[in-house]
């Protein structure tokens, strides 16, 4: 697992969040993510902000149901984190930073 | 659109899943419809409905009351619904158990189950109900309830349908109010049953608490007296403006310090009462209550007045006593310690109180002398059954003076008879020991001086009679020689008896002297005089190895005395002289004037205070050791060899001593010498005193008629024998009835009675008066050897009396007779 992150650590992630305005959940979603991006993907990501309302076509392009949810890009594939990231260990996890760093 | 795999939908699932999780969580703000997104805040009510049940959870964890909901059946019947976490923990059952233990009934103290059956059938038929009861918990303990319930009806209000209840445990409180029920019970009881007056008044001063104390105590009944003025009711005028001051400053802490005041009783009579008071704050909230506790210290006080009065006498009495208090306890091995001894010990002894306490104080200041026989007595002092001891002893004061101590010991016992204390009194007997020693040689004095006395009766009594016939026995020898030829050869045999009869006679006179029959006829003397005229006689008693020194004081006062008694004296007091220094030595002879004051006299029967002339003779001679001098005047006791002396001597001295109101004294130590005292009155009359001289010559002669009046056949027949030798016409009669018929039927002149002293029926003073109313010119004579009272006081004959000495001589007779004829 950890070779599988750090050949992670070396590509970019990109990544959409998308969230209902400035509705609370999303606003804490966003806040969350942008400080883990902050302090441990330094350069290594891309984040595009999608807000449903107004722009709920791009929700329906990506079968979003709900907001906030996150979508990461994977080569092959793709992952989603429904709801407001309350848990951030859980996204580390997902986003494959180690759980020390995380703490740090 | 490509039909998804199997993978894919489940992934998509698990997506929604995830999504309908983060919905319930309420992490999603927004759900992405068909044609437009909408918000969910819907789902928010949801929420809160979950939020105020929990919280009523967190609420009811917190809350310690019972908190449950009963389901009402339609039949009545209770299903018990649901029970707060409370319960379960002070229980231990859960609902279930409960049911399966046989429902709530059976958790109820079975004695309070009717009750509370009724309680639940109250609250079904729609009351709310509070009932207190006990329940019974899993491990059997009994805890009391407070139930609250509450109906809850249906929404059309004809059923209840429900029972709300809040039930909280009371145990506790339940406790608490019953110890304080007790304890309060106790209060009052202690309260009520108190010996201490307990009385509480309001801020009115009114009052509102009165124990069965204050009732006794007054007289009056509690109902009597609450809420009426305390001050108006019990306390005396005079007293009102201290108690009201007291009660208007109900926090001043002086309240709580005891003080007194009087109450007055109902029947109007004052009890000093000692009071402590506190102040507690009224029931209303505003004002001080005062709750007093008070002793009746009536009797107390006066009995400390009278404790006070007491102390103070008795230190008063301590402080001028002349005794000494002590108080001993007992210590191991029969000793004693000194716990405490009174001040005027220094006064009496010089010693602090402090000395006094020092093991072994007593014990030193014994007098050596004493000591065995004090320690003895007092090792017995605890002995069994001992409650008094007593003794005497000299004790060493602190200035090295003793003092003779009485000592009076009193032993305090406790009920089993062990000694507790001993308590002593040490009174100083000195004075009164040395009263009664003074008393004691007082008393072998007199017994002494009325031995004398007694001797001298005797001696004197022979001698009167003894007398008579010496007179008898020299006059006829006289006779006799007058007619013989003194070539005679009877001549000198009869010179033997007259010189035998004259020696005879010398000693009655001594012991007459010494009776103090001996008749004299004092005149004033000068001491210093006579005694150089006698100076050389003396000298030749002494003899040649003694020699006489004379030291005479000038301006000697002159004396009253018979200068024939002053000679036997000194003739006596030579010889004994003379006799105690048999190889020689020194007499000195000292006259003196003295003053003798009274306390002199006092401790010298037989003298009398004023100014006496003192002759001391002193000599160097053997002493006499203290027995020879108590016999020393004793008639016939001698120390001289048998033969050598008479045992007069000094008797005779002391008989003419004590005739002239003299004192004599002895002072001497054996090989010490000897010194007699003799202190003479001063005379202080207004005779001259008269030149020395003694008369001499031939026998006078007469031819006068002279009437012998004697009852002695031969004194009466030498008498007139004598007489008519001498030349005198004599008449005799042998009792004064014969001597007074004379007088009568005598025809010629009679000029002389020559009379004895004592006769029968009449004494010789008498007949001399008798016949001197016949014969108013008739001059007397009397003869004795033996005064009585009829012609003296006690030997000393009334001025112009005559008087001669049985026995006698011829010239003596021939002399007087021709003196007193020869008087105008």
């Amino acid at each position: 697992m950890d070779g599988q992150s750090n050949a992670r650590q070396d590509s970019v992630l990109r990544m959409r969040l998308f969230v209902a305005g400035n509705e609370p959940n999303s606003r804490m979603a966003r806040d969350t993510l942008e400080r883990i991006c902050r302090e441990h993907l330094q350069g290594r990501f891309e984040l595009e902000v999608v807000d449903v309302l107004e722009d709920f076509k791009a929700a329906l392009g990506e079968n979003v149901l709900v907001a906030p949810t996150l979508v990461i890009y994977e080569p092959s594939s793709q992952m989603r984190v429904v709801g407001s990231l309350c848990d951030p260990s859980r996204l580390l996890k997902l986003l494959g930073i180690r759980g020390e760093e995380a703490g740090r | 659109m490509r039909k998804p795999t199997y993978e894919e939908l489940e992934a998509r699932l698990a997506q929604v899943e995830e999504t309908l999780e983060a919905i319930r969580r309420g992490e999603v703000d927004l759900l992405v419809g068909e044609n437009c997104p909408f918000l969910i805040k819907a789902l928010e009510t949801q929420k809160a409905l979950e939020e105020s049940e929990e919280r009523f959870r967190s609420i009811c964890s917190l809350v310690t009351d019972y908190l449950y909901s009963f389901k009402v059946h339609e039949d009545g019947s209770l299903q018990g619904e649901w029970v707060s976490e409370s319960f379960v923990r002070s229980f231990g059952l859960t609902r279930e158990e409960i049911a399966q233990r046989g429902g709530w009934q059976s958790m109820v103290y079975p004695e309070d189950l009717p009750a509370m059956l009724e309680h639940a059938r109250k609250v079904a038929s729609g009351n709310v109900d509070i009932m207190e009861t006990r329940f019974v918990t899993v491990s059997g303990e009994i805890r009391w309830i407070r139930d609250h319930a509450i109906p809850v009806w249906d929404k059309e209000r004809t059923r209840v349908v429900r029972i709300y209840g809040a039930a909280r445990d009371i145990t506790e409180e339940k406790r608490a109010i019953q110890k304080l029920q007790s304890s309060r019970a106790q209060l009052e009881s202690l309260v009520e049953t108190a010996e201490v007056l307990i009385v509480m008044v309001d801020t009115e001063g009114r009052i509102v608490l009165f124990n069965r104390a204050c009732e006794t105590l007054t007289g009056y009944k509690r109902e009597e007296v609450l809420g009426k003025s305390l001050l108006q009711l019990l306390v005396p005028q005079e007293w009102h403006q201290v108690v009201e001051a007291r009660f208007s400053n109900p926090l001043d802490p002086g309240l709580r310090q005891p003080h007194p005041n009087p109450w007055r009783t109902k029947e109007g009579q004052e009890r000093m009462i000692e009071w402590r008071c506190v102040a507690l704050p009224s029931p209303q909230g505003e004002g001080w209550y005062i709750l007093g506790t008070g002793m009746d210290v009536t009797e107390s006080m006066r009995l400390e007045q009278e404790l006070r009065d007491t102390y103070s006498l008795l230190a008063h009495v301590l402080s001028t006593s002349p005794i000494v208090t002590y108080i001993l306890a007992p210590q191991g091995g029969g000793g004693a310690r000194t716990v405490w001894i009174s001040e005027n010990l220094q006064e009496i002894t010089g010693y602090s109180q402090a000395e006094a306490m020092e093991p072994g104080w007593w014990e030193a200041g014994l007098h050596p002398g004493d000591r065995a026989q004090a320690k003895e007595l007092a090792a017995q002092m605890w002995s069994k059954g001992r409650r008094t001891l007593t003794h005497r002893y000299r004790f060493r004061r602190k200035d090295g003076d003793y003092i003779w101590v009485r000592d009076d010991i009193r032993i305090l016992r406790d009920e089993r008879g062990e000694p507790v204390e001993a308590v002593g009194a040490w009174t100083d007997i000195t004075d009164y020991r040395k009263a009664q020693e003074e008393r004691e040689r007082l008393e072998a004095q007199l017994r002494q001086a009325q031995k004398m006395e007694a001797v001298g009766r005797l001696a004197g009594g022979v001698a009167h009679d003894f007398n008579n016939m010496l007179t008898v026995i020299q006059g006829y020898a006289e006779i006799c020689l007058q007619r013989l030829n003194p070539a005679d050869p009877l001549y000198q045999d009869i010179c033997e008896i007259l010189n035998s009869a004259r020696r005879s006679g010398e000693l009655t006179r001594q012991l007459l002297a010494f009776s103090r029959k001996q008749t004299i006829a004092p005149s004033p003397m000068d001491l210093n005089q006579h005694l150089l005229g006698m100076e050389k006689m003396l000298g030749r008693i002494l003899g040649e190895d003694i020699l006489l020194k004379m030291h005479l004081q000038e301006e000697l006062w002159p004396i009253f005395m018979d200068p024939s008694q002053m000679d036997q004296v000194l003739a006596n007091l030579v010889v004994n002289a003379r006799d105690a220094m048999p190889s020689g030595g020194k007499l000195l002879i000292e006259t003196q004037n003295l003053l003798l004051d009274e306390e002199y006299c006092s401790s010298h029967p037989g003298s009398s205070a004023g100014e006496h002339v003192l002759l001391a003779l002193t000599d160097t001679g053997c002493g006499m050791d203290r027995e020879t001098m108590e016999k020393a005047f004793e008639p016939f006791f001698t120390t001289k060899e048998e033969g050598r002396g008479t045992g007069l001597g000094l008797s005779t001295v002391y008989g003419i001593v004590k005739q002239n109101h003299g004192l004599i004294q002895l002072y001497s130590e054996p090989g010490q010498g000897t010194t007699v005292k003799i202190y003479l009155p001063r005379y202080t009359g207004q005779e001259e005193v008269r030149p020395l001289g003694r008369p001499s010559g031939s026998e006078p002669t007469g031819t006068e008629t002279i009437l012998v009046a004697e009852d002695e056949e031969t004194v009466r027949k030498l008498a007139r024998a004598m007489l008519q030798q001498l030349g005198y016409n004599v008449i005799e009669a042998s009792s004064p009835g014969e001597a007074l018929a004379l007088c009568e039927r005598y025809q010629g002149e009679i000029h002389l009675l020559l009379t004895d002293v004592v006769m029968p029926l009449m004494n010789g003073r008498e007949l001399s008066e008798r016949i001197r109313l016949m014969r108013p010119s008739v001059k007397t004579i009397f003869m004795s050897g033996y005064t009585s009272n009829a012609i003296s006081h006690h030997g000393v004959l009334d001025p112009g009396m005559r008087f001669i000495q049985k026995p006698f001589h011829r010239l003596e007779l021939a002399r007087k007779v021709r003196e007193v004829l020869e008087q105008s």
